[in-house]
């Protein structure tokens, strides 16, 4: 090789390295946070609107200068709601963007990625899921919405209160739906009300008929709880109506999506289902989301699922705004809060990372979700 | 009669109706399964690709192209034929030039399972299609509820296992089948076309597998993620009818629907899918050959 050959491939080599390191100091200053969403599977249309929440959290940071463009990189991995496939996802996430904060979504996931994120050094920030096993330290963890103890006692002093004293829970076969069913069934007890009817259904159930059919022949109830994701619950409506049994069904959060109204039909009218008091109506800032929702994905429809993944990603760019960089910085900041002010409403802080935020109970009216007014 | 007594018959009745019709739908998957099978000896796990395609396809004309149902039976059944035939064709036929394994099919077909799942997910979306948009019209039959798709179910399962006895029974189509059947090999020696036989036996199961789509699409809506399921029971219909014997399939869904359901007397039902398995495993065990089989009998040296 000749000198002149050579002293350009030193010069080009140098050249590399210097980029190489270049782009290497970029990527230390910017930091990852991840998601790991049911972007598949059967619980997808909730995963999608919590991929817009934290995609418009990150638009609107940018948007008012808390962080320049670039300064946080939003990773989101698909987990199907499957424990052990995002499990994975999260490994992934870790061991190639190594990331400050995740969050994750549903009970039976967090449960399985909190141990590692809490050997990590990680931040989860939990808008989904309410099974009581999650908040059980003081660690990495931090929830913004309430778990099952608070939504189940409310749902059971709703049903006992309004003069139903039989109850019965068929509920989902997962870690959310055992937490739900047990808070459940505790207070409404504790109140004076009789479980005569409890069975379980496995996850993506889609023939409920043998449970509605034993349903109606044994048990004489006043109200049927069932904590189960939204499709679930509504493929139970219609299923129902088809076999003529008119029990009254009381759920939770997940109802509250219109391809829940879709699959029910009619069925849905006069659901009972308990969710976060925030106003789609009125308030001004959720005005402002709907807009951007509107403009960005061409959806008309907000949620709280929406609203409560805008909340997270806005909570961990607020600690990183603030300069807290890392895992253990930002856990520090979030554990000083006492509340947070977000789009889905006024959280407020407790021990172990625990939430609570102010609830309502909710109805459909000739196929529109309306707060439920007690005639 | 006292009314309890008539509420315990009315019971016992609706939960037998709700068993006839599950076990319609496993015996309507498993009757084009186990007619693929029965001639290819391998498990063609893609059985579950050509329900979704035909789910999916009348889904897609119905619902949202909004063309006339009389027009979308047809070209459904088109669908799913032609699909299986290109899975012949294109997968199948090529692994077998290469002696590839009854194991290795299984892979391939499971591998096209899963990208055919992926492909609709991408397309569709994974969130549940409705093809019914409400409660379907019920009416009340002696003491139970049946539904409209309800019915056309449990007709359409009786049609078609008869029409499959029947081409089986009397057609040369039927007869080469069977021959097949009952040894592969003397067919080969004999010069049965073999190519030609399953590539129309593949067209004739997966137009089955696609009008099982429409009615169990109607009846239980739908997500990618079925494909396996819906196979899945589809086979331990043809395995409980009688391997070996497509029309066993029909047979083996309503035993295994009629068990399924009629177990909410004394367990649970959420122990309904456990007990299907159960089932599965005594078969397998106690009476390989099926309900329609004959035991093989062992031959001395």
């Amino acid at each position: 090789m000749r000198p002149r050959h050579l002293f350009c491939a030193i010069s080009l080599s140098i050249l590399t390295s210097l980029l190489a390191c270049g782009n290497s100091t970029h990527k230390q200053t910017s930091l990852t946070i991840g998601a790991v969403f049911p972007l598949t599977g059967s619980l997808a249309v909730y995963g999608t609107y919590m991929k817009q929440g934290v995609e418009l959290a990150l638009d609107d940071a940018v948007r008012q200068g808390m962080i320049n463009q670039g300064d946080v990189r939003l990773v989101i991995e698909d987990g199907e709601a499957n424990p052990a496939k995002s499990v994975a996802a999260f490994q992934k996430i870790v061991s190639i963007d190594d990331p400050v904060a995740v969050i994750p979504a549903t009970s039976g996931v967090i449960l399985a990625i909190k141990p590692i994120a809490n050997r990590e050094k990680i931040v989860l920030i939990n808008a989904t899921a309410i099974s009581t096993d999650i908040e059980d330290a003081d660690d990495y963890l931090f929830s913004l919405i309430p778990n099952a103890n608070i939504e189940g006692k409310l749902l059971a002093e709703f049903a006992f209160n309004s003069g139903r004293k039989r109850a019965g829970v068929l509920f989902r076969n997962d870690a959310s739906g055992k937490s739900f069913m047990e808070v459940f069934d505790r207070h409404f007890r504790a109140l004076g009300g009789t479980i005569v009817y409890e069975d379980a259904h496995p996850p993506n159930e889609t023939d409920f008929r043998p449970y509605i059919t034993n349903l109606a022949h044994n048990n004489q109830i006043d109200i049927l709880f069932m904590p189960s994701v939204g499709p679930e619950v509504a493929t139970f409506l219609k299923q129902a109506r088809e076999l003529g049994e008119q029990a009254q069904v009381l759920t939770y959060t997940p109802f509250h999506s219109p391809k829940n109204l879709e699959i029910a039909g009619a069925a849905a009218n006069g659901i009972l289902f308990s969710g976060p008091a925030f106003d789609t109506s009125s308030s001004e800032e959720i005005k402002d989301l709907s807009a951007k929702i509107a403009a960005k994905y061409g959806q008309q429809e907000i949620n709280y699922y929406i609203a409560s993944h805008y909340d997270a990603m806005m909570l961990l760019i607020i600690a990183i705004s603030h300069g807290n960089k890392t895992g253990p910085a930002i856990k520090d900041y979030i554990a000083n809060l006492k509340t947070y002010n977000g789009k889905s409403g006024i959280v407020t802080f407790g021990p172990y990372g625990t939430a609570t935020l102010p609830l309502r109970i909710y109805t459909v009216t000739e196929g529109k979700f309306v707060p439920y007014q007690d005639k | 009669m006292s009314a309890e007594l008539n509420g315990n018959i009315g019971f016992l009745s609706q939960l037998a109706l709700n068993g006839i019709v599950a076990g319609a739908t496993y015996g309507l998957v498993g009757l084009g399964f186990s007619l693929i099978y029965s001639t290819t000896r391998f498990f063609h796990l893609a059985h579950g690709a050509v329900y979704l395609a035909g789910a999916y396809a009348f889904y897609a004309l119905l619902r949202l192209a909004g063309f006339p149902p009389l027009l979308v039976i047809p070209i459904v059944i088109g669908i799913t034929s032609l699909f299986g035939m290109l899975l012949e064709l294109s997968v199948y036929q090529r692994l077998r030039k290469r002696h590839a394994t009854p194991r290795v099919m299984l892979i391939a077909s499971l591998g096209v399972l899963i990208v055919t799942q992926n492909l609709l997910s991408l397309i569709f979306g994974s969130d549940t299609k409705v093809l019914s948009s409400s409660s379907q019209l019920s009416y009340f039959i002696i003491n139970v509820r049946l539904s409209s798709v309800q019915a056309n179910i449990i007709i359409m399962n009786v049609l078609l296992g008869f029409a499959v006895w029947l081409v089986l029974r009397f057609s040369r189509f039927g007869r080469n089948i069977r021959a097949i059947i009952d040894d592969p090999e003397l067919a080969h020696i004999v010069g049965l076309p073999y190519r030609h036989i399953s590539l129309i036996v593949f067209a004739f199961g997966s137009g089955l597998a696609g009008i099982a789509a429409m009615l169990i699409g109607s009846y239980t809506d739908l997500t990618p993620a079925l494909g396996f399921e819906i196979v899945l029971m589809g086979i331990i219909a043809g395995v409980v009818g009688g391997p070996g014997n497509p029309i066993g399939a029909i047979w083996g869904g309503f035993l295994v629907g009629l068990i399924q359901h009629l177990s909410v007397i004394v367990v649970l039902a959420k122990w309904q899918r456990t007990i299907v398995f159960v089932v599965l495993i005594a078969f397998l065990v106690l009476r390989p050959q099926g309900i329609t089989g004959r035991p093989v009998k062992q031959l001395s040296n």
